[in-house]
């Protein structure tokens, strides 16, 4: 799989109010080319800090929010997952697109390409988690956590190189920000997340 | 302070703790108002804290003066790139009552620091200040700009 590939079988899976965040440089040039969309907040700097901006949301709105990450940018902030797991709303989804390298940089390589288990370290911080590398197990995965919710690691293995770099998403970060907090605002309680469970949900909420 | 954050609608605090506002937190932590939360470090504490105000919701950091060095890029390349303003009560170590002696350096470049970043500095020295902390609050929320309540020791335990 690709980059592309994975950021497409989530495209194809989620509703219209699913919020999406996407990590500094390909992952945001990629989903803004593939689909551009008010909920998706394309993260341009800040390296490391997708999903805690994802968490910030999921603590704070009822709707479904899908984190595109990749394995440097995890690396980066690895103290991210303890605290996902330690908040762990049922609305959260960390997906890590791991090709085990810093792909925007050169592709130097990162810890994943020499034995660094980011499934077991998110298991180890409390969160559900698995490794997918094909699309067809990829769909199974963000299909059941449609179906069911759960804070969750999903790690997709994406070891094949696009043939070219995605444009950078052609907006200021004054416009990515307005057009996606108008969006948000814009609904207040989406019918959908009747599906996630109240009492999980509020967990998250509560002090 | 709690009852003034809460009045203008800010319900998360995000902690990297400190011994001086120790007592804040542990009554942040026991009102209802309000929910904290321990991220690992600062600058991820901050990507909540954007994550927050995208959605809507007004939220406050609690941190020491040594962790704004923590957070310098994703303050430049989320905050300002995007336009998402931040409240932050951060204590004033390594001043002249300092007794831990590596935190005097950061301490000699807090305030210029906070400058250079464009956060609006309120300084807190004794008890008193207090009656300012309400007024910059509301300017924060009304304007849009980011803040920094800067408190000393003598802020929190006067002598």
């Amino acid at each position: 799989m690709t980059r592309p590939d994975v950021i497409r079988a989530v495209l194809a899976r989620i509703a219209e109010d699913v919020i999406v965040v996407s990590n500094i440089a390909d992952a945001s040039f990629d989903l803004c080319h593939l689909k551009d969309r008010p909920r998706n907040f394309y993260m341009l700097g800040s390296f490391g800090l997708a999903p805690s901006i994802g968490l910030g949301l999921a603590l704070s709105r009822p709707e479904r929010v899908v984190v595109l990450n990749g394995d440097g940018a995890l690396l980066y902030n690895l103290g991210s997952l303890p605290t996902e797991g330690r908040y762990a709303p049922a609305n959260y989804l960390h997906l890590v697109v791991d090709n085990g390298a810093h792909g925007a940089t050169g592709y130097q390589p990162t810890a994943t390409s020499t034995g660094t288990d980011l499934v077991a370290v998110a298991r180890g911080c409390g969160l559900q988690a698995q490794r997918v590398d094909t699309p067809a197990t990829l769909d199974d995965a963000l299909a059941a956590w449609l179906a069911t919710g759960g804070a969750q690691l999903i790690v997709a293995v994406a070891t094949e190189r696009p043939a070219a770099p995605a444009p950078l998403p052609p907006y200021s970060g004054l416009e990515v920000a307005a057009r996606f907090g108008r969006a948000l605002a814009s609904s207040r309680v989406p019918n959908h997340t009747k599906s996630i469970a109240l009492g999980d949900f509020a967990s998250g909420l509560s002090p | 302070m709690l009852d003034a954050l809460a009045r203008n609608g800010i319900d998360l605090a995000i902690t990297v703790p400190c011994k001086y506002i120790a007592r804040l937190i542990v009554e942040a932590e026991q009102d209802l108002r309000f929910t904290l939360m321990y991220p690992s470090r600062e600058e991820e504490g901050l990507g909540i804290a954007a994550g927050a105000t995208l959605a809507g919701r007004g939220s406050v950091m609690l941190l020491q003066n040594s962790g704004l060095g923590n957070m310098v890029n994703a303050y430049c390349s989320l905050n300002v790139y995007y336009g998402l303003p931040l409240c932050l009560i951060v204590t004033y170590r390594g001043d002249e009552l300092e007794r831990v002696p590596a935190q005097v350096p950061m301490g000699a470049r807090t305030e210029r620091l906070l400058d250079l970043l464009g956060i609006r500095v309120v300084l807190l020295e004794k008890p008193a200040d207090l009656t300012r902390f309400e007024g910059e609050l509301e300017a924060h929320r009304r304007d849009a700009t980011s803040v920094a309540f800067l408190s000393k020791k003598t802020f929190w335990t006067p002598a």
